[in-house]
């Protein structure tokens, strides 16, 4: 279904250069849409013309524009930051806007993000997520908090203490790992990749003096152990910030923890 | 909207199945149904053997296992025990001994490749689905009295 078009014909070998040539394709685009009033699902179908450099999100922003304006995506920064824009695309979890669109195939179908409540379309209800983000203290805990709010002088680190936790801070909390993860998927109480993996990130911080109560919070069958390395967590990361191996960590942090 | 609590189990074990990611996600679920399938082969094993007693109720019940869904399910069922067996240790040296962990952290955040779903991890997964393969082939091959093993 693809076809060139030269957007001008210029012979001059100095200006051939600036040819551009857009490469456009007709793409059929399903969409999984959920209905608050009767709490139903159903399928919305769209043709789109899509050039080679389209994200999913800017497929779905012209679907809006130009078809129906009555389809909900919740999208911020368009560009990987922000992580609102999480959705199943092709039956897997990814960020729309990270995700181009041609290689996609002939069609993409787009289902709201597993494993969270769906509130309308393709918005979901992520509160449970970032109840238990809280419930594990990811911030800074000191022993002596006058001294933390009011300090005198910075805490230094060095190199190595940063690297300790440093992939694992580029974590967006968009969610991702959450759906893609088979225990979150069958286990809803279970904290999920992303809780554990920042609970290791503060935790492994040399300035933080938290962990024992983290990691009272995180050791048990749905905290830490909960986790059995599927991996589709670190494997989905839209950022690459390996829960999975945040959690490796994390369990024998647990486990070789001395009173 | 009430679901009744089957609906439930069956919605929520149906998150499981998603397209392929990774193979580690399907070893989980590999495992998973492995383990079902041996936890109800066990018991069903043992009443199906204490039946050997009675010779006219063991007659009937070998009639039933020439069928080629019980043999289908042997084959299974070799597969399961060395898989399971298999992927249990992979998971005990990986997460409870975590022998393959790296010993350094890099300073990159811009990293080729990530680092609990590669070398070493990887290549024990891959030797986990290898060996795992042969064995089961190797097991059919001894059920059906094509290899014979001389002590």
């Amino acid at each position: 279904m693809s076809r060139e078009i030269t957007v001008s014909k210029i012979n001059a070998p100095s200006q051939q250069l600036a040819v551009t040539k857009t490469i456009t394709k007709l793409m059929r685009v399903k969409i999984k849409r959920y209905n608050p009033e009767t709490g139903k699902f159903k399928f919305s179908e769209y043709k789109v013309e899509v050039s080679r450099y389209d994200t999913v999100l800017d497929v779905l922003m012209r679907i809006i524009r130009d078809q129906d304006h009555t389809l909900s995506v919740r999208y911020s920064c368009r560009m990987g930051i922000c992580g609102s824009c999480a959705m199943m695309i092709n039956g897997k979890p990814r960020l729309a806007c990270m995700t181009n669109a041609i290689s996609l195939g002939e069609s993409i179908y787009i289902e709201p993000l597993k494993n969270f409540p769906p509130i309308k379309d393709l918005m979901v209800d992520m509160d449970s997520l970032f109840r238990k983000h809280r419930s594990v203290k990811p911030w800074l805990i000191r022993k002596d908090e006058e001294e933390q709010f009011l300090a005198k002088k910075e805490y230094l680190q060095k190199p190595e203490e940063v690297n300790a936790y440093r992939i694992f801070s580029t974590c967006i909390k968009c969610g991702v790992c959450v759906a893609a993860c088979p225990t979150a998927a069958s286990n809803p109480r279970f904290l999920g990749p992303m809780v554990l993996a920042q609970a290791y990130r503060w935790s492994a911080d040399s300035r933080d003096e938290g962990a024992k109560i983290r990691l009272e919070i995180v050791d048990s069958i749905d905290g830490v152990f909960g986790c059995h390395f599927a991996g589709a967590c670190s494997a989905s990361c839209p950022k690459n910030a390996d829960p999975a191996l945040a959690i490796q960590y994390l369990r024998r942090f647990v486990l070789t923890y001395k009173r | 909207m009430a679901e009744s609590v089957l609906e439930l189990a069956i919605k929520r074990v149906m998150g499981w199945f998603l397209p392929v990611i990774n193979l580690e996600r399907v070893a989980y679920i590999l495992h998973r149904i492995t383990g079902f399938y041996l936890a109800i082969y066990l018991p069903l094993h043992i009443i199906s053997t204490h039946n050997s007693l009675n010779p006219i109720a063991w007659g009937e019940e070998l009639k039933l296992y020439s069928s080629p869904l019980i043999k289908a399910g042997e084959i299974f069922l070799i597969f399961s025990i060395f898989f399971h067996g298999l992927n249990g240790l992979r998971l005990l040296l990986v997460e409870y001994f975590n022998i393959f962990l790296p010993k350094t952290m890099p300073s990159s955040l811009y990293l080729e490749k990530i680092l609990s779903l590669h070398n070493p991890q990887k290549t024990v997964l891959y030797i986990v689905y290898i060996l795992s393969i042969i064995l089961t082939i190797l097991g059919t091959l001894y059920l059906y009295n094509i290899l014979t093993l001389r002590w």
